[in-house]
């Protein structure tokens, strides 16, 4: 998404007056400026879990002002803004569950969840996804990212992401009609 | 095939699903005060950003008072009100805010009381402007203090409550993201 900025003041300003004068005012309109795109991304990959969601992005706000000096503005705020937010589910989820990216579609499944007949809308179907599909399939599908992008933010293989990306299209498809749901694919709606 | 495409279908519901979406108001000010503990970030004394929530809640609560008087009382009672409201505002002392928002608050509650009376003979139309008039205020009100007290969970809850209602009424009327293949 672009935005249209007309007058406003440059991220890059906002940003120097919070790092040299740690100025309330500049750090709030970039707050309001970037949070909502921060939000629903890591509200996404977390499946939906708003408490999380909310967490992580006071946490991510914080380390980013804590590292603003070592920001080089190679990339827009917005997308190192997505980078830390990723990096902070990841190590969510790395504590939760000891591996981080789940990619094991079948050993947890949201049964209780999502009766096998009923239909589910797409925002729901990622929700239920393992977190690594759901993490891989945002990323291309919604954020836009190539493979190789993923692959190096996500330390994995640009292959591997691939594969992912597949299985987890296959996934949401399998959630969205369950009368065609194949259980070699993905055992959700058992 | 190993990467399966997308239909046009599927990008196409892809496409609909936001992008954007706002926390709760409170989460900016927990964020806000977060930084200010760890030492990144200060307030302005005697800049805009001290002087708003007061000006703001009086305004809004002055605005109210206007309305209703305007209803009962007629225009003139309602603006010597709330330019003796205005004209009490010292936003740089917490004391004399504070009296300024006790003041204004007695003058909120008594207008809400005579816009109850006002509205029992008034037009649907008139009733529902009335209505969003005060919720606006009750909203606004809400927001500050908040803003005042971050950890208050009555405020908090208060808020929250409003900002449920207010996605709750805007998914009714927007169109659901479903997509079937």
């Amino acid at each position: 998404m672009r935005r249209d900025r007309g007058r406003e003041v440059p991220d890059r300003q906002l940003a120097d007056a919070v790092l040299l004068d740690g100025d309330e005012r500049a750090f709030r309109e970039l707050y309001r400026r970037h949070t909502p795109r921060l939000f629903q991304f890591v509200l996404r990959l977390l499946g939906g879990v708003e408490s999380d969601a909310e967490d992580l992005v006071q946490e991510t706000w914080l380390r980013a002002v804590e590292g603003l000096d070592e920001f080089r503005w190679e990339s827009s705020l917005s997308t190192w803004l997505g980078g830390i937010g990723l990096n902070l589910c990841r190590d969510l989820w790395r504590r939760r569950n000891g591996r981080g990216l789940d990619w094991e579609p079948s050993r947890d499944p949201p049964a209780a969840q999502t009766p096998s007949d009923v239909r589910v809308d797409l925002e729901r179907a990622l929700a239920l996804l393992p977190s690594g599909y759901r993490t891989v399939l945002i990323l291309h599908d919604l954020e836009g990212c190539t493979h190789d992008e993923i692959g190096a933010r996500l330390g994995i293989a640009a292959g591997t992401s691939k594969s992912q990306l597949s299985h987890a299209r296959r996934a949401v498809r399998a959630l969205l009609d369950p009368e065609t749901l194949r259980m070699d694919e993905f055992d959700v709606a058992r | 095939m190993l990467h399966d495409e997308l239909t046009p279908e599927e990008r196409e519901g892809y496409a609909r699903l936001p992008r954007e979406r706002m926390p709760s108001r409170i989460l900016e000010e927990r964020t806000v005060r977060a930084l200010k503990e760890r030492g990144l970030i200060r307030s302005h004394p005697g800049g805009w950003g001290r002087v708003r929530p007061w000006m703001a809640a009086t305004a809004v609560a002055a605005s109210l008072a206007l309305f209703a008087s305007g209803l009962v009382v007629g225009q003139g009672m309602g603006a010597r009100q709330t330019a003796s409201a205005l004209a009490a505002i010292y936003p740089d002392e917490a004391a004399r805010a504070a009296a300024t928002v006790q003041s204004t608050g007695t003058a909120h509650r008594t207008a809400l009381a005579a816009l109850v009376e006002a509205t029992r003979s008034a037009q649907p139309e008139e009733m529902e402007r009335a209505r969003e008039v005060a919720l606006a205020s009750f909203w606004a009100s809400a927001a500050e203090i908040v803003r005042l007290a971050p950890d208050d969970p009555l405020a908090a809850r208060i808020l929250q409550g409003l900002e449920r209602a207010q996605q709750e009424g805007a998914g009714a009327e927007g169109t659901r993201n479903v997509v079937w293949y």
